[in-house]
């Protein structure tokens, strides 16, 4: 069955016992590549599993690449997967550990082993594969887990929490690898809690909490929901008491705080409810006023900002 | 076929230890000891004891009934449960398994591929032992032993190993307890139970076997008081029934790790 969606969740609860791991999840994803984020125990690993097809859902439906991931020999030849756990068997090599799992997709040994090297090669561990596993970092092991995901060359690549435990030179390098990888056309899901990890291989993301889909869509697209919510806004200006005086006068601004600063303009620190309303008034405030305002910026527009509102939002804090 | 190959020399590689290598001697050796001290001190051939009220050829039975409950019923039992009952257990403790069940019909290999591991273990301790306790014993139709007693172990291995995993895929938390718990009440119990029940016990067909197989099997099996200890029925239909267990127990395992929910997801997550 063919299916233009990477994607489709339709209505997916998943509970274990009477706890609830996925709430009522809808969503469909074309191909692509894609950030899921929430905090620990949001659902991501029960997505994730349900992905997979490790998962069953109690209601609604899964589909993966337009088919049902549960026991689908076919579908598991192009998915890879990267758990957020390690799991790996301490007495094997890094090369037999791989060897194995591509010879299960079916490839013969000869082929597997040098299709093995060339994925442990690629993730940066030539050097260590024929190394027990129990002598390896926690960083080589993350990397040895990549290198088994990608080996079988499968079309969307699932991964969980995948830069954990590397050092600052392996994420460059691993996100090096994962740019390559969507850059050749293929999928990618990347479970993360840490949120620059993602922006700096996608900007579409899915935001989850609770079991529930907060948000999805570019940064962009996300902020957009938030435009009427309370926010922190910088506006740098000659005329900073002025400014703070109209702003409140107008009712643009639930609190204001002016900063000097010993370069450039101060700046004036705003909580406001109304940030919408706020940018479309003040073009016309600094033009009837003639203020002199050099630079404009949320101050909480980084993707932790985003995803903390949401998440304040969910909670019903705003 | 590839796949499975390739599960057994991965799993047969990782068994390779020194602490395996250990438990395998300790296999081997078991019956071995006890039929050297029953040779020695409950059944010397010293002329000074008075033995002729037995014959050598019953006594000869004797050692033939010991070294099968030395060998394919308790060293091939305890080898196949150490191998095989952990197998869902470890790869889900280990957090291996999902890497596993994210391969095209990669449970299938790894319950098959271990469960070929766990017979070739238990089976190669187990005949070692048993051909060379041979030897030291006081059996007197020794060849007739070395076969007899080689594919009882061959297919004790097969059936024991089978029902030891369906119980480890269905019990997988205490797989070790329900399997030994399964095996001291009905495989013991009520294998040795006088009734119809113990038909069902994969003990009572290799009983009835190492009947067939042995000397003087009419003598055994002809009472009627032995029709609960043996089958007097044909040695192909004991095969039958040994083979017809193992694919029963073999199934469902198979089955149970193809439905049941096997992941860690409930434990990280919530």
């Amino acid at each position: 069955m063919t299916s233009d969606f990477l994607i489709e969740l339709n209505q997916v609860t998943k509970l274990y016992g009477t706890v609830i791991g996925v709430n009522d999840f809808s969503m469909q994803l074309k191909p692509g590549a894609y950030g899921l984020l929430g905090p620990n125990g949001a659902g991501k690993s029960t997505l994730l599993n349900l992905l997979i097809g490790q998962l069953v859902p109690t209601r609604g439906t899964v589909r993966v690449l337009g088919e049902e991931p549960r026991n689908n020999m076919q579908l598991l030849k192009r998915i890879g997967f990267c758990p957020g756990f390690e799991g790996l068997y301490s007495t094997t090599t890094g090369i037999d550990w791989v060897t194995l799992l591509l010879q299960l997709q079916g490839v013969k040994a000869k082929p597997a082993r040098e299709r093995a090297a060339e994925c442990l090669k690629i993730v940066g561990m030539e050097a260590s594969m024929q190394r027990p596993i129990a002598t390896y970092s926690r960083g080589m092991r993350q990397r040895t887990k990549l290198a088994q995901a990608i080996a079988h060359q499968p079309t969307l690549l699932i991964l969980d929490e995948p830069f954990s435990g590397l050092d600052p030179v392996g994420r460059a390098e691993m996100t090096d690898v994962f740019q390559g990888w969507i850059s050749r056309g293929n999928s990618l899901i990347i479970a993360s809690h840490v949120l620059h990890e993602i922006e700096a291989l996608t900007d579409s993301f899915l935001l989850i909490c609770g079991g529930r889909l907060l948000a999805s869509g570019t940064a962009a697209e996300v902020n957009e929901l938030l435009f009427d919510t309370p926010s922190e806004i910088e506006i740098d200006c000659a005329q900073p008491y002025q400014l703070a005086g109209l702003l409140m006068r107008h009712e643009l601004a639930d609190s204001v705080v002016v900063e000097k600063r010993a370069h450039g303009n101060s700046r004036v620190r705003l909580q406001t409810q109304r940030a919408g309303t706020l940018c479309s008034e003040l073009p016309k405030l600094a033009f009837e006023h003639n203020l002199d305002i050099s630079r404009m910026k949320s101050a909480d527009d980084s993707l932790q900002a985003l995803f903390n509102s949401l998440l304040r939002i969910h909670r019903g804090e705003l | 076929m590839n796949s499975l190959l390739a599960i057994f020399k991965f799993e047969f590689k990782r068994i390779l230890t020194p602490g395996r290598a250990f438990w395998w001697m300790v296999v081997a050796a078991f019956p071995v000891v006890i039929t050297l001290l029953m040779s020695n001190y409950l059944m010397p051939r010293r002329p000074s004891i008075p033995q002729q009220h037995v014959s050598a050829e019953e006594i000869g039975m004797i050692f033939t009934v010991a070294l099968y409950l030395l060998g394919p019923s308790i060293a091939c039992m305890l080898g196949v449960l150490l191998t095989a009952a952990p197998t869902v257990a470890t790869e889900l403790e280990q957090h291996s398994w999902v890497y596993l069940a994210t391969r095209p019909n990669g449970l299938f290999h790894l319950l098959m591929g271990k469960y070929l591991v766990a017979v070739v273990w238990s089976a190669s301790a187990t005949i070692t032992g048993v051909i060379i306790s041979i030897p030291v014993s006081q059996i007197v139709y020794k060849w007739e032993a070395v076969f007899a007693l080689s594919g009882l172990t061959v297919l004790s291995a097969f059936a024991y190993a089978a029902l030891y995993m369906m119980i480890g895929t269905l019990f997988h938390a205490r797989a070790m307890v329900f399997c030994v718990a399964y095996t001291a009440g009905v495989e013991l119990f009520l294998g040795m139970f006088p009734a119809v029940v113990n038909r069902l016990t994969v003990q009572f067909r290799l009983r009835s076997l190492l009947f067939h197989w042995t000397t003087h099997a009419e003598t055994y099996l002809g009472p009627e008081g032995m029709k609960y200890i043996a089958s007097n029925e044909s040695a192909f239909l004991q095969i039958v029934w040994l083979a017809a267990l193992t694919a029963v127990f073999l199934s469902v395992s198979l089955v149970v790790v193809q439905v049941r929910e096997f992941t860690t997801a409930a434990e990280s997550e919530l």
